[in-house]
């Protein structure tokens, strides 16, 4: 019984947007439009609820007594006020601001990314130490062939004309398996769209 | 020459960008340092943008500016604000279910609305009524090469099927042998396919490493200089 006003909202919700979607009548389309935008104003609400919880989690980490302090969350805490009280002071849109936040972002971001190319080798080694089967063979040999490709030793090739049928053939493989790829995505995300539609899957109740 | 304050954010830089490199070495003080620090950045920087970008706009403004009608609408989103706010706080956080149910009850209606529209649609057709791009391709290879996305696209699909039956009572559940025949097909485009994808994340990564060794390689000489 607690659950049903929600499991309402949820149903009603969906129901008029994909109405919106599907009906071609203008008051649907602006019912739709109206909703979805009460949609951003609330995501942006939730997100700003989730940050403070995240504050609020740091906070605790290192105020509460009793517990080892995470001296990082000090860190974190100071990073975070600093920016929030002059963000607010001097608006997002501060040439400032932004140069600020983005000598900083800028770097952190390419650097993670930098990052990801040695772990992404390491994965590969580790995993052909542990796992050698079928799969394992073929992807590793995949990734072997797409890198010579990516590196354009083989651009000569294409002035074979068979070379450059065969080539343009392989290319298709992986595009084959990602739309394999993206269409189980798809019957998958509307499965369970579906199942949240008639109210038997009810993720809000918390 | 680059002035003093340049020098200063080329120095952040490099620091932030050593310490997040040294993580290479394994997970180290350095290296959580500055993932906190830009967590706290970029988390108060992501709420200066939500509040001067959509709440003040959105949600703060119409107050002012619309007419009383129009009002009654505003007041139901301001209630359901007020109400997500409930989250913060575990006594009351029951009462934020509904506008949690409206999120997702929205969430869906785009999910099945992009799904259906975006992706099964716009997918199945492009897979059946396939033409090549290129025009130097001969006319066998492109027949070749529909056959080969059709073909991709369903033993694809197969090899995440697993729904299986039992024939007789006791028996372990099994899919029928032409699904099992079609996924281990599958398993090679999917194979085949994860790797390409590997090879595009991997290079971007490496140009990546490639920028911030070089920014490392040009940075320290100007600092130098700056301190000199």
């Amino acid at each position: 019984m607690r659950g049903i006003p929600a499991t309402f909202v949820a149903v009603l919700t969906a129901v008029m947007i994909l109405l919106g979607y599907f009906v071609s009548l203008p008051a649907l389309e602006s019912a739709r439009t109206l909703l979805l935008g009460w949609a951003v104003t609330l995501v942006s609400v939730a997100a700003i609820v989730g940050v403070f919880n995240l504050v609020a989690v740091h906070w605790r980490k290192l105020f509460i007594p009793g517990r080892e302090r995470d001296v990082y969350s000090a860190f974190f805490l100071l990073a975070f006020f600093v920016t929030l009280v002059v963000g607010l002071w001097l608006s997002p849109s501060d040439a400032q601001y932004q140069h600020i936040v983005t000598s900083i972002q800028a770097p952190v971001e390419i650097s993670l990314m930098a990052v990801v190319a040695v772990s992404l080798a390491y994965g590969v080694l580790r995993m052909l130490q542990r796992r050698r089967d079928l799969m394992t063979i073929l992807f590793v040999l995949s990734v072997l062939f797409f890198l010579i490709l990516e590196s354009g030793i083989l651009a000569p090739l294409a002035y074979n004309p068979l070379l450059k049928q065969i080539l343009h053939l392989v290319n298709r493989i992986p595009l084959a398996g990602a739309r394999g790829i993206l269409l189980g995505i798809a019957l998958g995300s509307l499965t369970t769209g579906l199942r949240v539609l008639f109210g038997s899957d009810r993720p809000y109740r918390g | 020459m680059a002035s003093s304050i340049d020098l200063v954010w080329v120095f952040v830089g490099f620091l932030f960008t050593v310490l997040i490199l040294s993580y290479v070495l394994g997970d180290n003080p350095f290296f959580r340092l500055a993932s906190y620090v830009f967590v706290g950045i970029s988390s108060a920087y992501l709420v200066v943008l939500l509040i001067y970008q959509v709440i003040l706009p959105r949600l703060v403004q119409p107050f002012f500016e619309t007419s009383s009608s129009q009002l009654v609408l505003h007041l139901v989103l301001f209630v359901m604000c007020l109400l997500l706010l409930t989250k913060l706080s575990p006594r009351l956080a029951r009462f934020g279910n509904i506008p949690m149910a409206y999120l997702v009850g929205a969430g869906t209606a785009v999910v099945i609305g992009g799904a259906v529209l975006g992706t099964i649609i716009t997918q199945v057709k492009a897979t059946v009524a396939y033409r090549s791009a290129s025009a130097e391709i001969m006319p066998g290879i492109r027949v070749l090469e529909g056959l080969v996305i059709l073909l991709g696209t369903v033993v694809t699909l197969a090899y995440f099927h697993f729904g299986a039956r039992t024939k007789t009572e006791g028996e372990t559940p099994s899919r029928p042998l032409w699904l099992e025949m079609l996924s281990y097909l599958g398993r090679f485009f999917i194979a085949v396919t994860f790797g390409a994808l590997f090879v595009s994340v991997y290079v971007s990564a490496l140009t990546a490493l490639i920028e911030r060794l070089s920014f490392i390689i040009q940075s320290v000489p100007m600092l130098l200089k700056g301190l000199g």
